[in-house]
């Protein structure tokens, strides 16, 4: 068996391709601004947090040993969490719409949405 | 100097207690290296989470030179290990990736044949590690908004894999020399 051939090359620049462009079009796509955060315990919504209200900490009964943050410049993120990995903590801040972190062994995930993204009603037609 | 297709040819047909011998060396050097791993610090611009899995050096081996059943026997109990050493959580991902990059590995293995080159192997082996995961982070959480990360996990999975090639193409031989005098 080879190393590598031709082949393996233009199968490799063209999936590191494909991802940068869809990388780029999420990352156009997703806007700073004046975002909310969902937070879920699984797929339980726990809170809806204004990330435009500037400094608060978080902490919900069904994982009471992971501590949500946010800032005065609009960022959430994983302050503490008694997790092994800590991947959540190392996630950072999220502040564009369409970012997502979670802490998989405590159940508890942050997903962003611009308000363009959210679930109220233009009209009610009755 | 060794035929690398004689020594390939028999590895397969080596005797039931020789393979489980190379078994219980493989995994044991898996949780060596995972361990390692799992000490160093986070690797810069890597995305968190984000290991090269060097571990999958001695699946790759053990699937190109001992046989597929050898390779997912070994994939299987890397996630027992893992589930025993950090919890469920990381040792259904662990489980769950090894089982999909094994089985991916082995389908390029039949797909390609003689073609085959230790860096495509290595390379989907990786891809479809991250990939295997993500199903199972989707699963635990019940909804794909972590999926915008697989992009990203994928590019890195791709340097992770042409990395975990180079270092088989090294150890290879001293591996071929091991087994040629056992």
């Amino acid at each position: 068996m080879k190393m590598c051939c031709l082949r393996d090359l233009i199968v490799i620049t063209v999936l590191i391709s494909t991802c940068f462009a869809v990388i780029f079009i999420l990352n156009a796509t997703n806007t700073r601004g004046d975002n909310t955060a969902f937070v879920y315990y699984y797929n339980q919504l726990l809170a809806e947090i204004d990330l435009s209200l500037g400094e608060g900490i978080f902490s919900f009964s069904e994982a009471e040993n992971v501590v949500i943050r946010t800032d005065s410049g609009g960022n959430i993120y994983f302050y503490y969490s008694d997790c092994p990995d800590k991947v959540c903590m190392r996630t950072g801040k999220l502040n564009r719409a369409g970012q997502s972190a979670a802490c998989l062994p405590n159940g508890i995930i942050i997903r962003i949405r611009g308000t363009s993204d959210s679930r109220e009603h233009d009209v009610i037609v009755q | 100097m060794y035929n690398k297709s004689e020594v390939e040819w028999n590895n397969k047909n080596l005797p039931k207690t020789k393979k489980t011998v190379l078994l219980a060396l493989f995994f044991s050097m898996c949780v060596i290296l995972s361990y390692l791993e799992h000490m160093l610090p986070p690797i810069p611009f890597f995305p968190p989470g984000a290991k090269l899995g060097l571990s999958n050096i001695f699946v790759m081996y053990s699937l190109i030179f001992i046989g597929k059943r050898e390779a997912f026997m070994l994939a299987v109990l890397k996630g027992l290990f893992v589930f025993l050493i950090r919890g469920m959580t990381a040792g259904f991902l662990s489980l769950t990736g090894g089982l999909f990059s094994v089985l991916v590995m082995c389908f390029v293995l039949v797909l390609l044949k003689d073609k085959s080159t230790y860096v495509i192997l290595s390379v989907f082996g990786a891809i479809f590690h991250n990939i295997g995961q993500f199903i199972a982070v989707s699963f635990i959480i019940g909804s794909f908004a972590l999926m915008i990360y697989l992009p990203v996990l994928i590019i890195f999975g791709i340097f992770a894999g042409i990395a975990t090639a180079a270092v088989l193409s090294f150890v290879i031989p001293a591996f071929v020399r091991i087994l040629l005098q056992g």
